[in-house]
């Protein structure tokens, strides 16, 4: 294979150098670079009139978060934080009154992590004094109701509650928006990357057909097997490319704007069923690592299925079906099994709630985590796929 | 040197596209004739191995047109030739280089020479988009010469090019006759008159006459409508 090298790159060069690519690529990048602004671009209304900026808003709440961060959630937090909220009118919109952004903006992240480890509503949280020692406990128990309702066996439980057990209690807080807006946003940051690989790969085989090129390849030497490959490769090294490129970017303008701090808060504090021991800053990283698996096998399968159809008009519109099917349907939890295959398809599985999901699968008795072997049972695929389309296109290359 | 086509034959669904031919080439330049839809484009995609024969052989030096072997002795453009419009003229050319294996020095070599000899050196570093139809055809008679081929196919080569550049274009063909077995498929009896050695006139997927020609003879024109005349009274 002396020239595989040179024909990877050329296959590389192929793709990129298309108007189609440059275009949506720009698109792209320009998207994950806003989309974490959304919450600081455009004004504030109070009873109907605008009062400020958002961003000016943001900015109050940023230094009140600040200058909470790093204390523990104890008696002393929460009775501050109750306090802070007693004072907000008992209106339905209530974070739109003065009052609220006068006392209760900095704490609103505080409160809502106790509101939902109870599981209460507003008013019931008013009235309400409580201790440490209970919102821990009523916490360890409502994940326990969860994972009852979540149908999970009895292994998974125990597994689960020895990990919850990991995490230090009680909880620190710490200012951590720019984790958050990372973990808020990357499923819209997924879908477009999936939507992003699907455009730009589906023509890699069927566009040598419309570009007339296909005979030019099929008569040269290394026109069968290693061309094959190099397409193969430079698919992949694209989808890989791109989701570093977004992760680079989505991380940069996160922390640029909103600030490195809150690394090591909990991830359970942020996303309430996620009792594995991880901090919101590994939880980020991990969603990126785990959509850059994700984006390699659907890489492979838009290939594999463009060399099966051989058009790139019918496998783009059946990859974009695909994804808004994928979005769109999911299983009630009673069906462990097809749910539990369903959320881990590459599709699917870029999202917080499917990466972190309580269904893991049991082997030898032991309990692992979806992160822990679907980079094993994606890498099957992508070789099972890999060698298919091998086949198909050997076998098809003569008509 | 031998390109022995034995028994071809291609079906599509009912339509016989080539008909049992057999045929043993030697070096020098064959002029394939035939009216538009005769058979020749088929006939010559199974020469070069992209067309399956619904029966018969090809080979070259004994080697089968499904080896490696076979396809690295070959040089073809075909009658649609497709390039990547965003590529650079001196690019596609580095490329087809690599898929005929043709090592890194060698093919940079190879791409200035071929680019001096079919006049594109000056745009080398434009892309192939905003070429003319006539400079896109030189490139792909320059990919077809690259690894300077045994074997060379070439499907309708002159069409786009003006007359000055068909001259050229003869005359390298002619040049190129001397070291390889050229198969040279046209419907415009003057792009054969003066090269070939030897015509080969298809029709309805069949020869109908196959055998040496000379400018001594009568003209090619008026010979290849004989052909068709005769062939249409045998019927």
């Amino acid at each position: 294979m002396s020239n595989f090298g040179t024909l990877f790159r050329y296959e590389l060069k192929k793709i990129v150098s298309r108007k189609l690519f440059i275009i949506i690529a720009i698109l792209l990048a320009l998207i994950t670079c806003l989309a974490p602004f959304s919450g600081v671009i455009g004004s504030r209304y109070e009873n109907g009139t605008a009062v400020e900026s958002y961003f000016s808003y943001y900015m109050k709440e940023q230094s009140g978060k600040r200058a909470l961060s790093g204390r523990t959630i104890d008696r002393e937090l929460i009775e501050e934080t109750l306090a802070a909220y007693s004072k907000v009118p008992n209106v339905l919109r209530y974070s739109e009154t003065p009052e609220y952004r006068e006392y209760a903006l900095a704490y609103n992240e505080v409160y809502t992590f106790i509101r939902q480890s109870l599981s209460i509503s507003n008013e019931e949280m008013k009235t309400r004094v409580l201790g440490e020692e209970e919102l821990y406990r009523r916490k360890a128990e409502k994940l326990e109701e969860y994972l009852n309702e979540s149908f999970t066996t009895d292994s998974e439980k125990e597994f689960w509650k020895n990990q919850y057990e990991k995490i230090e209690k009680p909880f620190k807080y710490y200012y951590h928006d720019a984790y958050e807006r990372l973990i808020d946003g990357f499923m819209t940051v997924s879908v477009l990357t999936m939507a992003f690989l699907a455009t730009v790969l589906s023509g890699i085989f069927p566009g040598e057909k419309a570009t007339k090129t296909e005979e030019l390849i099929l008569s040269s030497a290394r026109g069968r097997k290693p061309v094959y490959a190099a397409k193969m490769l430079a698919g992949i090294t694209i989808s890989l490319g791109t989701v570093l490129a977004v992760g680079i970017l989505s991380f940069a303008v996160c922390l640029g704007f909103y600030g490195t701090e809150g690394f090591n808060l909990p991830l359970n504090f942020d996303v309430n069923f996620v009792m594995y021991p991880l901090s919101v800053g590994q939880g980020s990283l991990m969603l990126y690592g785990m959509l850059l698996i994700s984006a390699a096998l659907w890489a492979v399968f838009i290939m594999f299925v463009s060399e099966f159809i051989k058009n790139g008009m019918a496998t783009l519109s059946a990859s974009m079906l695909l994804l808004i099917v994928t979005n769109m349907v999911s299983f009630p939890v009673s069906a462990r099994v097809l749910g539990q295959i369903w959320g881990w398809l590459p599709l699917n599985y870029p999202s917080v709630w499917n990466m972190f999901d309580e269904r893991t699968l049991p082997i030898f008795g032991k309990c692992f985590t979806s992160w822990q072997v679907l980079p094993i049972i994606y890498l099957c695929l992508v070789i099972m796929l890999f060698f298919f389309g091998k086949r198909k296109y050997e076998r098809l290359s003569r008509e | 040197m031998e390109l022995v086509i034995e028994g071809l034959s291609k079906n599509f669904k009912d339509t016989k596209a080539v008909s049992d031919i057999s045929v043993t080439l030697h070096k020098g330049v064959y002029g394939l004739l035939g009216a538009n839809g005769a058979g020749k484009s088929t006939l010559m995609r199974m020469i070069c191995g992209i067309l399956k024969p619904s029966s018969g052989r090809v080979s070259f030096d004994g080697m089968d047109v499904s080896e490696e072997g076979f396809r690295a002795v070959l040089g073809y453009l075909p009658q649609d030739f497709g390039y990547y419009p965003e590529f650079k003229a001196r690019d596609f050319l580095l490329y087809m280089a690599a898929l005929k294996a043709i090592p890194k020095k060698e093919a940079l070599a190879r791409t200035e020479e071929l680019l001096e000899l079919v006049g594109l050196k000056e745009v080398s570093k434009k892309k192939i988009k905003t070429f003319s139809g006539g400079m896109k055809q030189r490139l792909g008679i320059a990919q077809a010469l690259l690894n300077r081929p045994k074997l060379l196919v070439l499907d309708e080569p002159t069409a786009g090019l003006d007359p000055k550049e068909r001259v050229r274009f003869r005359n390298l063909i002619e040049k190129t006759g001397h070291d390889c077995i050229v198969i040279l498929s046209t419907h415009i009896v003057s792009d054969i008159e003066h090269i070939s050695d030897e015509v080969m006139i298809m029709r309805e997927g069949r020869f109908i006459y196959q055998g040496k020609w000379t400018d001594e003879q009568t003209s090619l024109e008026d010979f290849y409508l004989k052909q068709f005349e005769e062939a249409e009274e045998d019927e």
